[in-house]
């Protein structure tokens, strides 16, 4: 079958997937304690406009019409108003005025961390036990039980108070300009209308927030890179090609890492996914207004039309994922058939 | 107790014509494992001779394949070669820098497994895989066979201006006869064909690696170059370790049990494959296995071992006709034959020692049902009891012939029942 078709069948099958988290965030989002219609309404209400309210919201429909509505408009792209971040925008706008800055921060951190992720792993396999390998692991294990407000919080006091080299919260400094928005990414905006200064201002306030999610996604590369690379090393076909006369370079280089690179690209895709998502804690922290931002908010707030949104938005991010993953384990071991 | 051991580097010279091409002497592999130091090769000795296969033969678990990788030095982690030689062409590889002793590996001594599967790399095509070991040890072969081939190349295009040269000049002065101007063409043509593709190093590669399969049976070799080791078959496999393996002329081929996971039919192919092989290369062959029968049909001389010693050394004609230690008398009485029925068949009592704490004296003794008083307390040497004949089992110790046979208790004889 080709790759084409394979793909397509990934599809479909995801289909179920993303039909039953639909299912499942309704009936969450129902059963959330507060009431959305609040959101809606100025501080002081009388009891008719509360009901005329509701009734505009469509809560006062059956829960399985509800339910049907609320998949059509899913499909149909209309994903309702949002009433908490800016009320009675779309929750469309909000989407894309949130994501691409989640995004970006994805990227760079998910970028850095593969190459040295990667790198450090399969170094601490190369001298196990040795000096090395216990520094990186020791590191790694910072890395993954550090909770990471808790670093963000550091680095924000160190890099932007102490030391004050950095700008330590936000996305731009403040009555900054910004672009204008053509592909909605900040710094790729930037970049076309010429505003250097404006792309440079954007990186510099990254800086920290990346580093932050970086260092524990390294930690957890690491740590599947290692244990991958341990593993294939002790495989009979890394004694043939010793037994070949190979250099314990190329042994690792060529004959081991491809091996070793399947599990970890496992690893890269789910913690990719998980940035994408929006790295709620990191976002806070660092007051930078993207998607993990806004789900916090509409979480808070009952905001059910905003947090289906993301939730769907989320869902889909993952399935892309795992199918792009399915795709490079095609392409890296021959073994899977599609 | 130490200056018997020492005896135990005894003189192994078989009596032969042929030349000595590999000496393990008194070769010591431990592994330090944490519930104690697991002497898996404790002091073992062997020669081998050019042109000629030994088997080494003993039960799963006796230290065998840790024998070879360390002759080649492949043992891993936690395992360490305490002491011993390994002399080759007159080189004690175990002196030798890391980087010195990879030349050697793959060229002068190679090695084929006993799971062709998991031997080769899943995610490389046998092409790459194969093309490697001249990349590795013929680099310098291959460029010298390159500027040949460019020059002939060079030579035929050179041809092929002359001719058509003297065609130009044909129009012109009408000199040639019809039927020379058509065999001129076809000259033409043929040099035409055989100079389409420019020799490259690529091509030389790929050429060498698609004959060495052929070499070793494997049909299409060009199409199987591209394939990855888990569209072929079991046997196939193993052709292609042991096309490898063979790539580069060894002096020596260590198989580790190469026919163990193979199909009874797939067996006797690659074991004749070798046979043939061998005859062809002129490859001295270290077989390991625990089948009696793969020793009778390929080997030259045998060493039994047993739980990291040899036990018995000689030839196979004589140590078939005529085993002397008890092991190998079990081991051999244990082979199937058509008129033992398998009820009757005599296998050796109790089980594989622990290799920690390996029994004192005879490391046969639990076992041994000709077992000395001595035997338990005196460990045995190898020593020359005949022509090209050692034994290491005080039966055969002048010294012991006087010593009372060891009377089994009936418990003892109840708890190491035979099997
Ligand atoms: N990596 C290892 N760690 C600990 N012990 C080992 C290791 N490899 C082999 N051994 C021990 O060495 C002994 C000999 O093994 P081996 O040479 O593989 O036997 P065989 O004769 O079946 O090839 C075994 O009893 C095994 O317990
Ligand atoms: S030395 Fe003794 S115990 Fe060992 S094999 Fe010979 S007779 Fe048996
Ligand atoms: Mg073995």
């Amino acid at each position: 079958m080709s790759m084409i078709k394979y793909i397509f069948r990934r599809i479909l099958a995801a289909l179920p997937v993303l039909f039953g988290v639909l299912t499942l965030t309704f009936i969450l989002s129902r059963l959330m304690p507060g009431d959305p219609v609040l959101a809606t309404l100025p501080e002081r209400f009388t009891t008719e406009q509360y009901l005329a309210a509701r009734e505009a919201l469509g809560l006062n429909e059956p829960l399985l019409n509800q339910y049907f509505d609320y998949l059509s408009r899913v499909f149909t792209g209309d994903w309702g108003q949002t009433y908490t971040i800016a009320k009675g925008r779309p929750v469309w706008d909000i989407i894309w005025l949130r994501f691409p800055r989640t995004f970006d921060i994805a990227i760079f951190s998910i970028i850095i961390a593969s190459i040295i992720g990667l790198k450090t792993g399969v170094i601490a396999a190369k001298h196990r036990n040795k000096f090395r390998d216990t520094f990186f692991r020791g590191l790694a294990l910072i890395g993954v039980s550090i909770p990471v407000f808790w670093l963000g919080l550091i680095l924000q006091f160190l890099f932007g108070y102490y030391f004050d080299i950095l700008p330590a919260v936000g996305y731009k400094t403040s009555g900054i300009g910004d672009p204008p928005v053509i592909t909605y990414l900040r710094l790729i905006d930037c970049f076309i209308s010429g505003q250097w200064y404006l792309a440079l201002d954007y990186l510099e306030h990254l800086i920290l927030p990346i580093f932050c999610l970086s260092f524990i996604t390294i930690a957890s590369i690491t740590r599947q890179a290692r244990s991958s690379m341990l593993e294939v090393l002790e495989q009979d076909y890394i004694r043939t090609a010793r037994a070949k006369g190979a250099k314990e370079k190329d042994v690792i280089n060529t004959h081991a890492r491809k091996n070793a690179l399947i599990p970890s690209v496992t690893i890269i895709g789910l913690n990719f996914g998980g940035l994408l998502a929006g790295a709620i804690l990191t976002e806070t922290t660092f007051n930078l207004h993207g998607l993990g931002d806004a789900l916090l908010v509409a979480i808070r707030y009952t905001d059910y039309w905003l947090l289906n949104g993301i939730v769907f938005l989320i869902t889909i991010i993952f399935i892309l994922i795992n199918l792009m993953l399915d795709v490079l384990y095609a392409f890296l071991d021959p073994r899977i058939r599609y | 107790m130490e200056d018997i051991e020492s005896r135990n580097i005894a003189n192994l010279e078989m009596e032969t014509d042929k030349k000595k091409i590999l000496e393990v002497k008194n070769l010591k592999t431990y592994f330090y494992t944490e519930e104690g130091v697991v002497k898996a090769v404790d002091g073992v000795s062997f020669n081998m001779y050019e042109d000629e296969v030994l088997g080494l033969v003993g039960e799963t678990g006796c230290g065998k394949s840790v024998t070879a990788l360390s002759i080649l030095q492949l043992v891993r982690a936690p395992g360490e070669i305490e002491e011993g030689e390994v002399i080759f062409k007159n080189v004690d590889l175990l002196t030798l820098k890391k980087k010195k002793m990879r030349d050697y590996r793959g060229k002068d001594i190679t090695m084929i497994f006993q799971d062709p599967l998991n031997s080769l790399n899943p995610v490389m095509t046998v092409g790459t895989q194969v093309k490697e070991v001249f990349e590795l040890h013929q680099r310098e072969e291959i460029y010298e066979l390159l500027d040949q081939k460019m020059l002939e190349w060079k030579n035929k295009q050179n041809r092929i201006k002359e001719l058509e040269k003297k065609l130009e000049d044909n129009e012109t002065n009408q000199r040639l006869t019809k039927e020379e101007i058509s065999d001129i063409k076809n000259e033409i043509e043929k040099l035409e064909e055989e100079t389409r593709d420019r020799p490259t190093y690529r091509s030389i590669l790929r050429e060498k690696s698609r004959k060495i399969l052929e070499e070793v049976g494997i049909p299409d070799p060009e199409e199987i170059l591209e394939r990855y080791p888990h569209e072929l078959s079991g046997g196939m496999r193993q052709r292609v370790m042991i096309s490898m393996a063979l790539s580069c002329n060894p002096s020596i081929l260590i198989a580790d049990e190469p026919t163990t996971a193979l199909d009874v039919t797939i067996q006797a192919q690659i074991l004749d494959l070798m046979k043939d092989l061998k005859n062809e290369y002129k490859t001295s062959v270290l077989m390991i296995t625990h089948d009696l029968g793969v020793i009778a049909e390929i080997c030259d001389r045998v060493a039994v071992m047993y739980s990291g010693n040899i036990v018995e050394y000689a030839t196979a004609t004589n140590l078939f006709k005529n085993p002397r230690h008890p092991y190998t008398k079990g081991l051999i009485s244990a082979i199937p034959t058509l008129d033992k029925k398998k009820k009757e068949l005599d296998t050796i009592r109790g089980s594989v020692p622990n290799l920690i704490y390996p029994p004192e004296g005879c490391r046969f003794h639990p076992r041994c049902d000709y077992r000395l008083e001595v035997c338990d307390k005196v460990r045995p040497l190898l020593t020359q009891i005949g022509e090209s004949y050692f034994v290491a089992c005080h039966l055969f110790d002048p010294q012991y012939k006087d010593s009372p046979k060891y009377e089994w208790g009936k418990e003892e004889l109840e708890r190491t029942r035979k099997i």
